[in-house]
């Protein structure tokens, strides 16, 4: 954990709603300040609202800040959520094929990589199939292993692993175990704390578009419980 | 991305989006044929036989009108929402906006060269009349296809941030296609001080041209194709730069 691959600096960022038309201005993000080291694993966690999408849709470069500025050491970063815009209409592979141009492969590289995808997605001659055919699980194989095949040296996760059966989610698990060992760095968010907990080795904790915590994952973990239950209570 | 992956992935998606559309009805491929092979047998029978225009060659006439128009009103009625519709990818990837419209447009242009091939098809046969000017026929095309760009890359920008324009799109289609001479001969039609103006609407020129070259066999007016592709091909310059500097613009404004 030395080399410094991504800082966020003094980041406020809004949205502006618009009823007709009147604009209402709201802040999701406010003077937010983080840094992100080669090869860890950083959970991001807070309540539904709280920012944390923003934060990887700023990062993937996505949106640009309102205030403040992010640097990004030329580095490929890609974010990845597992309901990727598939075609229904197209079989598994045409839709693996454009998936991977758009994280910014060649067509050469990405047409090359599709057997593997097909491996670790365990489609076999279903790839082939259009992808209405598909059942949930399917597709969230399909995408999963095509945003891990196609890797990138930042891979952001929105909300992942929920889908799939229990082998799979297992299989999911222990590919993202070996990605983090070869040193990809991930950055993943999820309300799943035990998720959490298993593959992340540093988490940060927001509440009102503010990191309130950071650290160990334990630590932060209990202080999110704690948010939880102060609300509740 | 540089710009070689860029227009790979331009291709590759309009390749994949055509078998994609096409797989989504029975007859798949043969509707592009067929969609303006009925919009010409409605023109035909209203016009050519109710409103009794009946004369020898109308048909061929109302083609040289009709296929140009098909080009124009499918690409813009296609095209001006591409850009909104391209939310869902874009809130996941960092992507040339560009990329949007260009694909519509090539998806409507491939569709068109199908129809022009038919259109030349039945030129030949039914007026067997293939003269040295079909030569031009491509550079006609090609300044309607910048043309086309033009108004398309400008209405799919604007959209985003009003999308009450969608609705003038509509209506403004409908304008040109009753301003543009595809059912009747302007010549006939339009009283001698207002042919200039009449002439000075891109579209009613390009359909002009098309019928010089295939119906009467002679050469376009080149000066009249050079302003409008000249002016088209600036406004697309423009447009693009414009389009560079709103590019991380349009995921907050569709999203919010």
């Amino acid at each position: 954990m030395t080399t410094k691959l991504l800082s966020i600096e003094n980041v406020t960022f809004h949205y502006f709603q618009r009823h007709g038309l009147r604009v209402k201005k709201r802040t999701v993000l406010n003077n937010l300040q983080l840094d992100v080291y080669q090869g860890e694993v950083l959970g991001v966690i807070g309540r539904n609202g709280c920012g944390k999408s923003t934060l990887l849709k700023l990062l993937a470069g996505i949106y640009q800040p309102d205030k403040g500025r992010i640097v990004a050491n030329n580095v490929r970063v890609s974010l990845q959520t597992l309901n990727a815009g598939f075609d229904n209409a197209l079989s598994g592979r045409d839709n693996a094929l454009i998936s991977a141009m758009l994280l910014g492969h060649c067509k050469a590289h990405a047409l090359s990589q599709l057997e593997e995808i097909n491996d670790m997605a365990e489609l076999r001659d279903q790839f082939d199939e259009p992808v209405k055919t598909y059942s949930a699980g399917m597709r969230a194989r399909l995408g999963f292993s095509i945003a891990i095949k196609m890797q990138t040296d930042v891979l952001l996760i929105d909300e992942v692993l929920g889908v799939g059966d229990a082998a799979f989610r297992s299989k999911a698990e222990q590919i993202i175990d070996e990605k983090i060992r070869s040193g990809l760095t991930v950055i993943l968010v999820s309300h799943a704390v035990h998720q959490i907990r298993r593959l992340c080795t540093r988490a940060i904790l927001i509440e009102n578009g503010k990191i309130i915590d950071q650290g160990g994952v334990d630590g932060v973990l209990s202080n999110y419980e704690k948010t939880i239950k102060n609300t509740i209570g | 991305m540089t710009p070689k992956h860029f227009w790979q992935l331009v291709f590759t998606t309009t390749q994949l989006n055509l078998k994609s559309e096409a797989s989504k009805s029975y007859l798949m491929y043969a509707w592009w044929f067929l969609e303006p092979l009925l919009f010409v047998a409605v023109f035909y029978v209203v016009f050519g036989i109710f409103m009794a225009q009946n004369k020898p060659g109308f048909v061929v006439f109302l083609l040289c009108g009709q296929v140009p128009f098909l080009w124009f009103a499918r690409t813009i009625s296609n095209g001006c929402s591409s850009i909104a519709h391209g939310i869902g990818l874009m809130s996941q990837i960092r992507i040339p906006k560009l990329y949007f419209p260009l694909v519509t447009i090539f998806q409507d242009t491939v569709k068109s060269l199908c129809v022009f091939a038919l259109l030349l098809v039945f030129v030949a046969i039914y007026d067997s009349n293939i003269t040295a000017a079909w030569f031009a026929l491509p550079v006609i095309m090609l300044v309607q296809f910048t043309f086309v760009l033009s108004l398309t890359l400008l209405c799919a920008m604007l959209v985003p941030f009003i999308p009450d324009i969608k609705y003038l799109v509509a209506t403004s289609i409908q304008l040109a296609m009753f301003g543009s001479g595809i059912f009747y001969d302007f010549r006939t039609v339009i009283r001698e001080e207002h042919v200039s103006l009449y002439l000075a609407n891109p579209l009613a020129n390009l359909i002009n041209q098309y019928r010089s070259v295939l119906i009467e066999g002679v050469l376009p007016d080149w000066q009249a194709l050079a302003t409008i592709m000249v002016i088209s091909s600036l406004v697309v310059v423009l447009l693009i730069i414009v389009l560079k500097r709103l590019d991380s613009v349009y995921p907050r404004v569709l999203l919010e």
